[in-house]
């Protein structure tokens, strides 16, 4: 049971951090920067990673307790939400008839109604996860993917940092509308 | 720069979960209520952050 939710946590992570990588292929491929809510929906994001990472983080001495398994579930369940907010705060800006959104569409969708919806599932995920929480007993795990997964995770929270550094340059804010980086101007 | 500021936030809390510092949990919760205090700034003033 402890390696089953050791797994799912892990594949969390991991769904997390390819939502990113999209974000990332889009901004560079398309050469469309994110706009101030694209990157709260990319930081709430990040945010809802830390929960599953505080548990595998937490099993990585070799047990894993209810408690922490509830305390990251939480933390995901809560950035999750944070970021629910952001996107559904972008998709009601373009709710008029007649508006054809912010930025190239993907699949029919724009980003930020792709985001609701990963953050909707994040929620969903991690609700059923904390329930299953309440039925783990305490026990040593040996967990191999944690390291690699966390250092994945590290450098997408880095390559986030440095792009929004470039985008803003020595600004506080960022423009609604950016068509370039402000740090090469 | 405030964005860089959420990201470096972030960061942190990593490092502090990583290294289980007992300022994992507030780093997160400052974080969280910081982004929310600036997407409700947003919300109740003109438009500010996108169009």
């Amino acid at each position: 049971m402890a390696q089953l939710y050791l797994l799912a946590v892990t594949l969390n992570v991991w769904v997390l951090f390819a939502v990113l990588a999209a974000a990332f292929g889009v901004q560079l491929w398309l050469g469309e920067p994110p706009c101030p809510l694209c990157v709260m929906q990319r930081t709430a994001l990040l945010l809802a990673g830390l929960g599953p990472l505080h548990i595998l983080l937490r099993a990585n001495n070799g047990m894993l307790t209810a408690r922490d398994a509830a305390v990251g579930q939480g933390m995901a369940i809560i950035a999750a939400s944070l970021g629910a907010i952001a996107a559904a705060r972008q998709i009601l800006l373009h709710i008029l008839p007649g508006d054809a959104g912010f930025g190239s569409p993907v699949l029919g969708l724009h980003l930020y109604t792709w985001c609701f919806i990963a953050f909707a599932c994040q929620i969903a995920a991690s609700g059923v996860l904390a329930i299953a929480a309440g039925f783990l007993a305490d026990s040593k795990v040996s967990w191999p993917a944690t390291r690699i997964t966390a250092i994945a995770f590290a450098a997408i929270v880095v390559a986030n940092l440095l792009s929004v550094i470039a985008e803003a340059g020595l600004h506080w804010e960022l423009p609604s509308d950016p068509v370039g980086y402000l740090l090469f101007k | 720069m405030i964005y860089a500021i959420f990201m470096l936030l972030v960061l942190l809390t990593l490092v502090a979960a990583w290294r289980r510092h007992v300022l994992e949990l507030p780093l997160f919760a400052v974080t969280v209520l910081w982004v929310l205090i600036h997407l409700v700034g947003d919300m109740t003033t003109p438009l500010t952050l996108s169009f």
